[in-house]
């Protein structure tokens, strides 16, 4: 499946139930093609630094 | 119903931005005590005197940097923090997101003056190892007769886990004082980070190896005697909840997986990890094993009928819908299972190939087979779980407000991703994150697929999931000012909150 194909029509996040949601989620819609696509821009500059910043390297549990 | 104590663990890679190109990164030990140092001058541990790097902060959660022994790379480690045992979903969502912002802060003060530490609560790091997150339930060992067999067992186990815990430690100390001059030496020569890094890579496998009959002995022994009853109808829901609570990850050749900590399972049961990752994990027998030659009453907690299940098979969440979930539905399942219901729950083949399927397919097609010959798809065996589920929660006189909540979600996100999998953005991670993969585009490098995959999970405002949250496209299930008070109060009815710790 691929899922960049709703961002024309903007995926809503609904509630089934806007009056058992807690309020937060009742409100919650849109703006999800801008805050995808500065993301999306943010991703394409210094990536290989940017993995080079993140080390584990294995530890144990 | 939901009543059992519940509490999490969530490893965390640390990112370090050097202020200046080709500045040293400190190693993660400095930028570890320092955070400690910020933190436990904010919320003051239990015990202000503990040796580092461990603490038990006032809320009663945890805090330490995990490493195997005798390692030599100096950025090692991860950080991990444990929160404090909880009741219900809902209140562990609150104290594991208190500890997000806790550390979060603490990094977010300076902790080095050559850069910046963040921290990213994700499964995976830029150089392809494997952690995530621990679930830990209380729940029943054993019961009837298979009690009696199981405290049997255990005074035999535990001096022989511990006669082999020593030996491999033994041989792993005497490989590295005959081997460490070597190091010292390689260390004077170019290249020494290299050099540090194979080090490392031979101390893990001296290690791993000096502990296999640890692992073979512990392995066989939680196998047949430690909770046989739950773990074998909750094996079939374990592996394909997956569908709702993987983070998903972007491999290197380009292929996307619904979760990376499925990639690191190797065993069913373990008592110890490295290379032998399990789905049930069995440290506290370990633990209780190691104490039992220095103070041999330390282990009697091991010995009730009502102990900790580790399960070490998920993801760490940044979406609080599926971390609620996690959560949520588990405690129902146990639940459902302690209560003698479902006894004829699906049984897997081959529970790891299965996992390791399901993961590698998000078109959610893949059926996985049965023991009876069946196959059976992980959204067909979720359903016979949410309806077992539903039946008992209507059934039982006693089931709340917070059960029904967790039925109602559940059901949601099993059809959403039958439908129209898209309006779980925001919820469950791995859709998320494949919707903004998707919005990259075929063309995309695939180092800026590595990127979006792990800076998804940055503790930062400029962290990609955390942005959504920001926007208002991912919903939270907890309030912020709650999230704060959690930071320093234990939570209510639970031994924490009952000055335990």
């Amino acid at each position: 499946m691929n899922m960049a194909t709703p961002v024309t029509s903007a995926p809503v996040l609904e509630c089934s139930s806007v009056a058992e949601a807690a309020p937060q989620e009742a409100t919650v819609l849109a703006p999800l093609p801008e805050a995808a696509a500065a993301i999306q821009a943010d991703c394409l500059v210094d990536a290989e630094a940017f993995l080079d910043q993140v080390r584990v390297t294995i530890g144990g549990e | 119903m939901l009543d059992r104590l519940v509490g999490l663990e969530t490893e965390y890679a640390v990112r370090f931005r050097p202020r200046e190109p080709g500045c040293a990164r400190p190693a993660n030990t400095l930028l570890f005590e320092r955070l400690m140092g910020r933190v436990c001058g904010w919320v003051p541990p239990t015990d202000p005197f503990a040796a580092m790097p461990h603490g038990t902060l006032a809320n009663g959660g945890g805090l330490k940097l995990e490493r195997l022994p005798f390692y030599a790379e100096p950025n090692s480690g991860f950080v991990e923090e444990s929160t404090p045992p909880c009741r219900g979903p809902r209140q562990l969502l609150r104290y594991q997101r208190a500890q997000d912002v806790l550390l979060s802060e603490g990094l977010a003060a300076g902790v080095h003056p050559s850069g910046q530490a963040t921290l990213l609560k994700n499964s995976h790091d830029g150089r392809g190892h494997y952690f995530g997150c621990h679930e830990n339930y209380e729940a029943v060992v054993a019961s009837s007769s298979r009690m009696a067999l199981w405290r049997l067992s255990l005074v035999v186990a535990l001096p022989v886990l511990f006669g082999l815990l020593l030996a491999a430690d033994m041989t792993a100390i005497c490989f590295f004082v005959l081997w460490r001059p070597f190091l010292t030496v390689l260390r004077l020569l170019p290249g020494r980070e290299a050099s540090e890094r194979s080090w490392s890579a031979v101390m893990s496998w001296v290690v791993t190896l000096s502990r296999t009959p640890v692992q073979i002995f512990g392995s066989n022994f939680t196998h047949l005697t430690a909770f046989r009853d739950v773990r074998r109808p909750l094996l079939a829901f374990l592996v394909s909840r997956s569908v709702i609570v993987g983070a998903g990850m972007v491999h290197a050749d380009g292929r996307f997986s619904l979760s990376p900590r499925a990639l690191g399972l190797r065993s069913l049961c373990g008592v110890t990890a490295a290379a032998w990752r399990s789905v049930f994990y069995f440290c506290h027998i370990m633990k209780a094993a190691a104490s039992a030659g220095i103070d041999p009453g330390a282990n009697r907690s091991v010995f009730r009928q009502r102990v900790r299940l580790q399960i070490s098979i998920a993801d760490s969440n940044m979406a609080q819908w599926a971390e609620y979930l996690k959560v949520g539905t588990t405690l129902l399942v146990l639940d459902a299972i302690e209560a003698g219901e479902l006894q004829d729950a699906p049984l897997l083949r081959r529970p790891l190939t299965a996992l390791r399927a399901i993961c590698a397919d998000p078109e959610l097609q893949v059926a996985v087979p049965l023991q009876n010959g069946e196959r059976q798809t992980a959204l067909q065996l979720q359903r016979y779980y949410l309806e077992a589920c539903q039946r008992y929660v209507e059934h039982c006189g006693e089931a709340g407000e917070e059960a029904r909540e967790i039925l109602k979600r559940w059901e949601e996100t099993l059809d959403a991703l039958e439908t129209n999998p898209s309006r779980l953005v925001g919820k469950v991670d791995w859709v998320t994150k494949k919707y903004l993969l998707d919005g990259l585009g075929p063309d995309a490098p695939i180092e800026a697929r590595r990127k979006l995959d792990l800076r998804y999970h940055e503790l930062a405002p400029d962290g990609y999931y955390l942005r959504l949250e920001a926007a208002g496209v991912a919903p939270t299930l907890v309030e912020p000012e709650d999230v704060r008070k959690s930071i320093r109060v234990p939570p209510e009815a639970t031994p924490a909150a009952l000055g335990a710790y």
